[in-house]
């Protein structure tokens, strides 16, 4: 359970209550600070810790050069955004007390047209540009877009009669999209976010059954608003790439048929986008599973997106781990409707996600390899597997906080940390962290292993699960038991914490060889000998 | 369905609204015959802020029409037409047939 604070200068009892009762994870239980005591309330101690602070203002209310500004008082624009800079220095003052801070930005009610044409829009802007600027210096305070939820609210966004009445200035449907918004960010923090889309084919990725009308018949481009619409859908799929989301498919076809379908001249996705497919006749949930297997994922990572309602409700019956959202009938809002899911949110993308589905298909050649090997010793020393260790850096950190957040099967404890978390216990006397880059013939997976020393035990063992099975983890246990050694540790301790999902990281240990005592695995430094033949490993620091 | 079941659904409507940030155990009835407002009344005083907000809207989406459930009198009148679901019902049919 998370407890949370909530800072206002209005009664945000409504968005608690919501906060409360929303069955996504994770759980949160929210205190309201006094309302209407903003500064006080950011400048005093605070006799408790939160996990979630969430400081959500009106800009008049905390920034007074700008009720100026609305009531067409003289004012100076630089005073306006001077307060911002005293407001955001209040806010960045309790960066300590949570370890994940959420600020909405700024909005004004639509009928608040100032003098007309840009009104206040200009001001207002430039406000938030200075806030989001002033915040991006703690990297655990994150804004949130508040224009957002009182655009999908529209005109019932803001109510006067509540704010009057209660000091309640947003309708209920504002609140409930803060709620979203603030429950996507935490999950990506907390590397809950959904990795993998599944998509079916006919009628989802383009209009018409391929068996039926081959790939002529397609509707899919052209000047034809259900085939633009198709193109604009494959187009927002092929972006989600760029932010690390993997696709797959699960369609029902005669696969050498469907896969014709790829030769169509307006076909935005190339199988090369996909990281794996299952394409037969076989029933998707089975389908659905097999490609988690064979992608090292969860059915918790999985969206599943199809257009037959039957397929939907089965998948969602026989697997409910798997997200199935509700999929518009009508193609024109298939767009936006993959567009509106929170499930994604992410603290950043990398160079890494950008060139996630290339790694896949770099180890579907793998595979192909090893099928083809006489051993599966054979196939791993034809890789030339290099692991190139660092020391945790400022170039790295970004991405090594990235991985301790999201990954959940090889992973030993666990833990979560933020940037300037990880950065704070790796500056601390006898803790180490180090990053595993790791590349082989057939191309470079980059940062995918992370491991700390705190002494003579283990904090952190985390693999990617793109690079699992292919003995880095032996590589990455070695390499420790040889540091602790180097360090006069006669031991070496690795405290597994079993989560629902982490059991692969301890069938490792468990075959490991090291001895095991209630989930704690140790290593004589000086006599225990984990083999990793296959792996080159070199310290570039 | 006719004009009476709609109001009658908007004013359900408006509890299921309050219900939503409240918790299980304090949630309002969802019943005509559910006291809303007065001394035994379900509705602390965010709760009825929030359902009066909720109706109006609404009504508002429903009808077209926007109304005011509350003036000076009606939170201290005795026979106020806010105390059940029913009587906020009738009240909410009254204002839409004045109009």
């Amino acid at each position: 359970m998370i407890n949370a604070i909530l800072v206002s200068d209005f009664n945000l009892a409504i968005f608690s209550g919501y906060l409360c009762n929303d069955s996504q994870s994770p759980a949160i239980t929210p205190t309201q600070a006094p309302f209407g005591q903003t500064l006080s309330v950011l400048l005093q101690r605070w006799e408790e810790e939160y996990d979630v602070a969430v400081v959500w203002t009106q800009p008049e209310s905390v920034i007074p050069s700008f009720r100026k500004a609305l009531e067409f008082e003289s004012h100076d624009v630089a005073d306006i955004l001077k307060e911002v800079d005293d407001f955001t220095n209040a806010i960045l003052n309790i960066r300590d007390r949570a370890r994940f801070i959420f600020v909405p930005t700024w909005v004004v009610p639509p009928y608040q047209r100032g003098l007309g044409q840009l009104g206040f829009a200009g001001t207002l802007a430039a406000m938030n540009q200075r806030l989001v600027e002033n915040l991006a210096t703690a990297s655990n305070i994150h804004p949130l877009n508040s224009q957002r939820w009182t655009g999908v609210a529209g005109k019932r966004g803001f109510s006067a009669k509540s704010w009057y009445m209660g000091k309640i200035p947003f309708s209920n449907e504002v609140f409930a999209e803060a709620v979203k918004d603030v429950k996507a960010s935490l999950r990506a923090q907390l590397g809950e976010s959904r990795k993998l889309i599944v998509v079916d084919l006919d009628d989802t990725l383009w209009g018409g059954v391929i068996g039926d009308v081959g790939v002529d018949g397609l509707r899919l481009g052209g000047h034809d608003f259900v085939g633009e619409a198709f193109v604009d859908f494959q187009r927002t799929l092929k972006s989600f790439t760029n932010r690390g989301i993997l696709l797959a498919i699960a369609s029902k076809n005669n696969e050498n048929i469907a896969l014709d379908a790829f030769k169509h001249p307006e076909m935005v996705l190339k199988l090369s986008d996909f990281a794996g497919w299952r394409i037969n006749w076989t029933d998707k949930a089975r389908n659905i599973s097999e490609l988690a297997a064979e992608l090292n994922l969860g059915l918790q990572s999985i969206v599943f997106i199809d257009d037959n309602p039957a397929e939907r409700g089965w998948v969602r019956e026989a697997l409910p781990e798997v997200l199935v959202p509700e999929w518009p009938t009508d193609v024109t809002l298939y767009r936006e409707a993959l567009l509106e899911l929170n499930c994604f949110d992410t603290v950043a993308a990398t160079d890494e996600d950008r060139h996630r589905a290339a790694f896949y298909q770099k180890d579907r050649e793998r595979k192909a390899a090893a099928v083809e090997a006489p051993s599966h010793e054979a196939w791993l020393n034809s890789l030339g597997i290099k692991a190139k260790v660092s020391r945790l850096n400022k170039t790295n950190l970004q991405r090594a906080a990235q991985l301790l957040n999201k990954t959940n099967q090889m992973n030993l404890r666990t833990r979560r940390m933020t940037e300037s978390e990880l950065w704070e216990w790796a500056s601390t006397p006898d803790h180490h962290v180090w990053t595993f880059n790791i590349s082989d013939k057939f191309g470079d997976s980059g940062l995918v292993g992370i491991v700390s020393l705190a002494g003579g035990r283990v904090e952190d063992f985390v693999l990617s699960c793109r690079a699992m099975g292919r003995t880095v983890e032996e590589a990455m246990v070695r390499f420790l038991i040889d540091r602790a050694k180097q360090s006069g540790h006669a031991t070496l301790s690795f405290e597994y914490e079993p989560t629902e999902k982490n059991k692969p990281c301890l069938d490792f240990f468990k075959a490991s060889g090291l001895v095991e005592a209630d989930n704690r695995f140790v290593a004589d430094t000086q006599t225990t000998d984990v083999a990793a033949p296959a792996v080159e490993l070199e310290e570039i620091s | 369905m006719t004009t009476d079941e709609k109001v009658d659904q908007i004013v359900l409507g408006a509890i299921d609204e309050v219900n939503a940030h409240l918790p299980k155990d304090r949630h309002i009835r969802r019943s005509m015959d559910t006291v809303l407002y007065g001394s035994a009344g379900e509705l602390d005083s965010l709760s009825l802020i929030n359902f009066i907000v909720a109706a109006e809207q609404l009504v508002e989406k429903e009808f077209g029409a926007t109304i005011s459930l509350i003036d000076e009198n009606t939170l201290v009148m005795e026979d106020s037409p806010l105390r059940t679901a029913r009587t906020l019902s009738d009240h909410i049919r009254g204002l839409l047939q004045s109009r």
